[in-house]
């Protein structure tokens, strides 16, 4: 039981206390004052009475910075009614005990003493509110007075007040992270709630953020447009004061045009059959004011039958999260970003403060930066693993790539200088031609029904691969890079595979035939990218081309836009893709079960859910793993992708997590919506350029680091159980799971073609 | 609330050659739509569309697969509960025809006994005005017809790009799905989900994977 007693003179009982309330005397940060804002009351005050208080910190003793904090953490919900009861009967001037924690001495009436300020709610004119959202990185609280003086702007740093981030958290968790009135939650919407239990505030009509604070009828003809009053609370009618402000279009009209909310849009269209799950998800995962949108006649009577609802709206209410998550990111610690989805991949136990350190994110290498990692022989002057490190966390600008991915993609050695680096080109570049020539000179060979087959694929896709890119696309476009072999080594007429060289004379307008005329490329970077798909053809006899490289080849080709370079980092990266296109499908059916393999060592639940969809086998990573990721993500979060990838900075089957973390951040609704193996398909499938690339790489990083955990604790148990003589408790761990932690790429060379197979 | 008719739900998956234009039928038959470049398909993309045929509601969900050899293992996920298939060559291609007598055969022998299948030349619009020295043609509207008719299967000349025909191909195919299996279809594809998974496993160690499976 906490004690009760008396208020004696000179003391207040604390109503409402918000910590971390800070006064920006002058623009730097070191001169900021930080303190307490409350509401306080002395004994047999009215409510007019109430004090509003800035208490600054340093003018506080320890026990009452105590009291403070704890008030300020105190369930406000709870307090509320009771604060309202006993005001009423405050009213009548009744005496009541108070509980001592709540007690503290009277803050100074007088206003700026040393900062800290106070004044009772009857004197204040008005209070504006901004909210962090309005161009300001704090909300804050501009009061004035009856007599017009400007107090000090209160402004409220929501990342370190205690009962904030409680709140914040709180409302996370059961992701609603709105206030009522459709706006993120922030530190002052406690205080103005309080506000309004205890004194009448009115909205001026003509500056909506700016509140009267019991007005007369002279203020409120000055404020009010029209004389139209929109009162938002009052003690008196507590009738109003307790009805939320209605919800207003506008204010989702905003969300409705960024295109991630498209989706509800689609709701609109939703079957009646389906109605009631609309309602159960919408109640479960949407934001207030979506619900309020929900609830609407319109949106409501929605007839028609699509029965995929479901699958949609836990799309739509997964994009809702996401929105939400990426809002809150600005008014969060980068911390608590990590821990947030940390504590949602239940790793608490596992991984430990240094470890997710580990995880913060840095920005993109610039030109600048990455000069300076080279000495004046342009060796290295950091270890290639910290710039791994930092390539990993954070990428690279573009035009860094066109350097890095060399390195990245070993064609160049971490160990070069840069005059090596010159004598390699000329030998990459004397190589590639060999290579080329070798289909180029050999008449025979080209008629052979496998090579036009071959070609004719090549044609085919890179006809229909990245054409939207504008270096693709058929415009007059100017040939970047005219390499050795291409024209001077034949004459056209001996190159049935390009018997006519793109130029920048032929006419510039699209001939829509030519599109279907495949050999005739007009376009010369398609025409290069081709010529190094037929080298590489050769150069990997093997292989040769299957579906699915020429997604794999367009970026690299876009950082070089050179056959050279194009063909070498294309074939050192083929070199760990070989075994997505072996002819067996071996390499792709290893990696989904390897997957498979993690997927239940991590997410055990998951797991169960999806053999009850028949979906353990994964199949829907076909695509993403193929290609790794090609078609789910916008052109440039591709380069940042993979440019992570290439690192090999933890795994170098960091894709498989990357993999894993798109089934974590889903898991909810997939476990909740999806029960049929179609469904799961169809839900995977539909991802593709949905996904946000930044938190899915932070995801991916913690669970292989959580990964990376259990298996060292198992190995610490095992050599217990081990050195106890216990082998019954020795736990084996997968191979292929062991295999995760290592850093060297897996190779697969596709074997010798059978006589009489066809290529692609 | 009423309900005017039961919706009837046809699954139905387009098989044939690399770029014979499957992608771009769906796309015309969606959307109404054509992209001169559509990207070559990996894996599979799922489309849904609805139709009404007279009286009935028909909902199609349309799996779109990819041509190229390689991936044609895959294929069986996608066709073993589907209730039509489209088998699409290039009029302009003969090797897509011999590739789609393939499909048909592989359907015959692997899908189920009733799935409906239509075969179809598509690219018709690149020999509409073929003259008789300059034949773009490569596969006679017979040959079609005969195939056809030999397997029993539904036959239409098609052009994605202009839109010939393509909306008749489904009509067509949404005429021949009986109204009995319609509405309680849900529970059909339920009984029969278990059998559409590919086996990957391969060296046997992926049984785990692929329950309810042989
Ligand atoms: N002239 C013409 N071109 C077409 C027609 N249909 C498709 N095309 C073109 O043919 C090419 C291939 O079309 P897609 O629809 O991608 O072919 P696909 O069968 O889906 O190919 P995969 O996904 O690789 O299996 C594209 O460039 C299309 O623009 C058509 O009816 N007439
Ligand atoms: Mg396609």
């Amino acid at each position: 039981m906490v004690k009760e007693r008396l208020l004696r003179a000179g003391e207040v009982e604390l109503l409402y206390v918000k910590s971390k309330v800070y006064l920006h005397p002058t623009p730097s940060k070191k001169d900021n004052i930080c303190g307490f804002l409350s509401l306080s009351r002395g004994p047999l005050a009215t409510n007019n009475d109430i004090l509003l208080s800035f208490s600054a910190e340093n003018q506080l003793s320890k026990e009452e910075i105590k009291i403070y904090n704890n008030v300020d953490l105190h369930e406000l919900e709870v307090d509320l009614e009771a604060l309202q009861i006993s005001g009423k009967r405050l009213a009548n001037a009744v005496a009541s005990k108070k509980r001592e924690d709540h007690i503290v001495t009277k803050p100074p009436v007088s206003i700026l003493v040393g900062y800290s300020f106070s004044i009772p709610l009857s004197f204040v004119f008005s209070i504006q509110v901004r909210k962090p959202s309005s161009g300001f990185w704090h909300g804050s609280l501009v009061i004035n007075t009856k007599d017009g003086e400007k107090l000090p702007i209160l402004f409220f740093h929501d990342n370190e007040s205690a009962s904030t981030l409680k709140e914040q958290k709180i409302r996370n968790q059961r992701f609603d992270p709105f206030n009522s009135s459709g706006d993120l939650y922030w530190g002052g919407d406690d205080f103005i709630k309080v506000l309004l239990k205890f004194i009448r505030v009115v909205k001026s009509t003509v500056e909506t953020s700016v509140l009267l604070i019991n007005p007369d009828e002279d203020d409120l003809r000055n404020f009010a447009n029209n004389r139209r009053k929109s009162s938002i609370g009052g003690d008196s009618s507590s009738e109003a004061a307790t009805k939320p402000i209605d919800f207003k279009m506008p204010n989702i009209g905003k969300f409705l045009n960024n295109a991630k909310w498209r989706v509800l849009e689609t709701v609109a269209t939703l079957g009646a059959q389906t109605k009631n799950q609309v309602v159960d998800l919408v109640d479960e995962h949407a934001p207030v004011p979506l619900k309020q949108l929900m609830s609407k006649p319109e949106v409501k009577k929605i007839g028609d039958d699509f029965d995929s609802a479901r699958i949609y709206l836990a799309k739509w209410a997964q994009q809702v999260k996401e929105e939400a998550e990426e809002s809150l990111k600005k008014y969060m610690l980068e911390d608590d970003i990590y821990n947030q989805i940390n504590k949602e991949l239940g790793s608490d136990e596992y991984l430990t403060e240094e470890e997710i350190n580990k995880t913060s994110r840095r920005d993109p290498i610039g030109l600048t930066e990455w000069k300076s990692f080279f000495d004046y022989s342009g060796r290295l002057n950091i270890t290639a693993n910290e710039i791994k490190s930092k390539i990993f966390h954070g990428g690279l600008e573009p035009e860094v790539r066109k350097e890095a991915w060399l390195f990245l993609l070993g064609v160049y050695s971490w160990d070069t200088s840069a005059k090596e680096r010159e004598e390699l080109y000329a030998s990459y570049e004397t190589a590639y031609s060999d290579y080329k020539l070798k289909w180029v000179e050999d008449t025979e060979k080209r008629s052979t029904e496998f090579w036009m087959d071959q070609k004719h694929r090549i044609e085919k896709d890179i006809h229909r691969t990245d054409r939207n890119i504008e270096i693709f696309q058929n415009k007059k476009t100017k040939r970047t890079s005219t390499t050795s072999t291409g024209e001077n080594a034949n004459n056209s007429n001996e190159r049935e595979s390009s018997p006519e060289t793109p130029d920048e004379a032929s006419e510039p307008e699209e001939n829509e035939e030519d599109e279907f005329n495949l050999s005739n490329i007009r376009n010369p970077h398609l025409f290069n990218v081709r010529e190094i798909l037929l080298t590489y053809n050769e150069y990997n006899v093997n292989l040769g081309y299957v579906q699915g490289m020429s997604d794999l080849i367009s970026p690299l080709y876009f950082i070089y836009q050179d056959e050279v370079l194009t063909f070498w980092t294309f074939s050192k990266f083929m070199e760990i893709m070989e075994r997505n296109f072996v002819r067996d499908q071996s390499g792709m059916k290893k990696q989904m079960l390897t997957l498979n393999k993690l997927l239940q060592f991590m997410l055990p639940k998951l797991y169960k859910h999806l053999e009850k969809c028949q979906s353990v086998d994964l199949f829907f990573f076909f695509r993403m793993l193929l290609v790794w990721f090609k078609r789910e993500f916008e052109w440039n979060d591709v380069f940042h992708l993979w440019e992570t990838l290439f690192t090999n900075c933890y795994s170098s089957q960091f894709h498989l997590f990357v993999a894993l973390a798109v089934l974590s951040a889903n898991e909810r609704i997939i476990i909740q919506n999806l029960q049929q193996f179609d469904e799961v398909l169809k839900y995977m499938n539909d991802l593709s350029m949905k996904m946000h690339l930044d938190p899915l790489l932070i995801r991916s990083e913690l669970l292989f680091l959580k990964f990376k955990r259990m298996i060292d604790i198992i190995d610490r148990e095992n050599s217990i159980a081990r050195s106890s003589g216990k082998f019954d408790n020795v736990v084996n761990v997968d191979h292929e799971l062991r295999q995760l932690l290592n850093k060297e790429p897996i190779i697969q060379k596709e074997v010798e073609r059978p006589e009489g197979v066809g290529g692609g | 609330m009423s309900f005017p008719n039961p919706v009837t739900s046809v699954k139905l998956v387009l098989l044939g050659e690399a770029a014979v234009g499957k992608s771009s039928l769906v796309l015309r038959f969606v959307s109404n739509e054509f992209q001169e470049n559509k990207e070559p398909t990996i894996g599979a993309a799922f489309l849904t569309q609805k139709l009404t045929i007279g009286d009935r509601a028909i909902k199609y969900e349309i799996w779109d697969t990819a041509g190229q050899e390689r991936f044609a293992s895959l294929a069986p996920m996608y066709y073993r509960n589907a209730q039509a298939a489209l088998v699409v060559y290039d009029v302009t291609k003969p090797a897509s025809f011999v590739k789609a007598r393939q499909w048909v055969k592989e359907l015959r022998e692997q899908a189920s006994k009733d799935i409906t299948i239509a075969l179809v030349g598509n690219k018709y619009d690149l020999v509409e005005d073929d003259n008789e020295e300059d034949l773009v043609r490569k596969v006679n509207v017979e040959e079609g017809q005969n195939l056809a008719d030999e397997e029993g299967l539904l036959f239409f000349e098609t052009s994605a790009k202009t839109g010939y025909n393509v909306k008749d191909v489904f009509v067509a195919i949404g005429n021949k799905i009986p109204e009995a299996t319609a509405s309680g279809s849900d529970t059909a594809t339920n009984q029969t989900s278990g059998e559409g998974r590919i086996d990957l496993s391969g060296g046997g160690n992926f049984n785990n994977a692929t329950s309810g499976c042989c």
